[in-house]
């Protein structure tokens, strides 16, 4: 409910400047300031959530603290770069800078993330037969194809500075891949993945297309010069930062309404069970 | 522990990999089973192969038929060492 306020308050605030966001005023730049907040709650609830489901030791508990973090690069990068907008007032924001640690950061982890949620759903049982093996191959080539089409094709390099080079690259592509990881373990699990689990899976990997969806659209519009803080990239990106964290709650709910069916007579308990944080 | 008995912690085991102490908690909610997780000691009770069909069917209400795929696949070695007729269903 309170992440749910948040966003509305958010949203309701992008709203009130879209008339005049051309204009670049106070409110858009707070507004681009702030809307990572989204992010950070997100983290902060799947950090707890990774605990309850046994941190790192298990894997899921890995695949949440690795969300977790990635929402926090996120934010991370966000603060970055409204500190060279805003702080320094620099004329251009370097590039590669250190919000592009955090940035491509947050790609490298959701990478990770998708890869350890590949083994919760199960996608090598499924990938015994050979449709899916297909669509295991094909899903991720028809993404980064089209990503490396749309976004770096006729793109101009510049060797000079190789490590702009390789994040002109690794951007899209890093994106293309967690995302197709993703997709591929919905695809290829999806009549096999079921219970109370599914729910917060599917999650996840709803998030992450949406945050795929506005990294695509950044890069794209950037590219071409028409990226405009406070327009509908960075509506996106607040939408996509509220569905991870409404994932990360619902692994939290998952695990409450479990511990909820202990009851003390449970003939392997010889005290009362754990009660819900 | 006797095969059945270690079948049992090897789903345990393998489950709790993957979501922690709620595959334990999930176990314990099977009323022929005994378990002391600390010492990795499980006991059963009553027809075995209903006990492990149970724990099976526990995992399963949280992730569906896979967790079916994945309990077998932990314990596909010991299955081979059973009678057709001694394996429990859901693991056949």
């Amino acid at each position: 409910m309170f992440v749910a306020l948040v966003l509305l308050g958010f949203f309701g605030w992008w709203i009130s400047f879209q008339s005049i966001v051309e204009d670049q005023g106070t409110s858009v730049q707070w507004f681009g300031g702030t809307y990572g907040i989204m992010a950070l709650i997100g983290a902060i609830i799947g950090f707890f959530a990774a605990k309850k489901w046994g941190g790192y030791k298990t894997v899921l508990g890995k695949a949440l603290i690795l969300f977790s973090l990635g929402l926090l690069a996120q934010e991370a990068g966000q603060l970055i770069y409204t500190y060279y907008v805003y702080g320094v007032k620099v004329d251009e924001i370097p590039y590669p800078s250190w919000g592009d640690v955090a940035y491509f950061g947050s790609v490298l982890l959701y990478i990770c993330a998708a890869a350890l949620l590949t083994k919760v759903t199960g996608i090598k049982f499924s990938l015994k037969r050979v449709k899916y093996k297909a669509v295991a191959l094909l899903v991720p080539l028809a993404l980064l194809a089209t990503s490396y089409i749309v976004l770096l094709h006729n793109h101009e390099y510049d060797f000079s500075k190789p490590v702009t080079v390789f994040l002109d690259f690794g951007y899209p592509m890093g994106q293309a891949i967690y995302i197709s990881i993703a997709i591929t373990a919905y695809l290829v699990s999806r009549k096999l993945l079921g219970g109370v689990m599914k729910s917060g899976i599917v999650l996840v990997i709803l998030a992450l297309f949406i945050q795929y969806i506005s990294d695509f659209s950044f890069i794209y519009q950037n590219s071409r010069g028409a990226y405009i803080p406070g327009k509908f990239v960075d509506l996106i990106y607040l939408i996509s930062y509220f569905a991870m964290t409404v994932a990360m709650i619902k692994f939290h709910t998952i695990y409450n309404s479990l511990n909820s069916k202990t009851d003390t007579s449970n003939p392997n308990d010889t005290k009362a069970g754990d009660t819900a944080a | 522990m006797d095969i059945y008995a270690k079948i049992v912690a090897k789903i345990i085991e393998q489950q709790e990999s993957i979501i922690g102490p709620v595959a334990i908690e999930q176990a314990k909610r099977v009323a022929q089973l005994k378990i002391d997780w600390p010492q990795h000691k499980v006991d059963l009770s009553g027809d075995p192969q209903t006990a492990i069909d149970q724990l099976v069917e526990q995992y399963k209400e949280l992730f569906g038929q896979i967790a079916v795929e994945t309990c077998r696949d932990a314990v596909q070695t010991m299955l081979a060492s059973l009678p057709k007729e001694q394996i429990p269903s859901t693991l056949k």
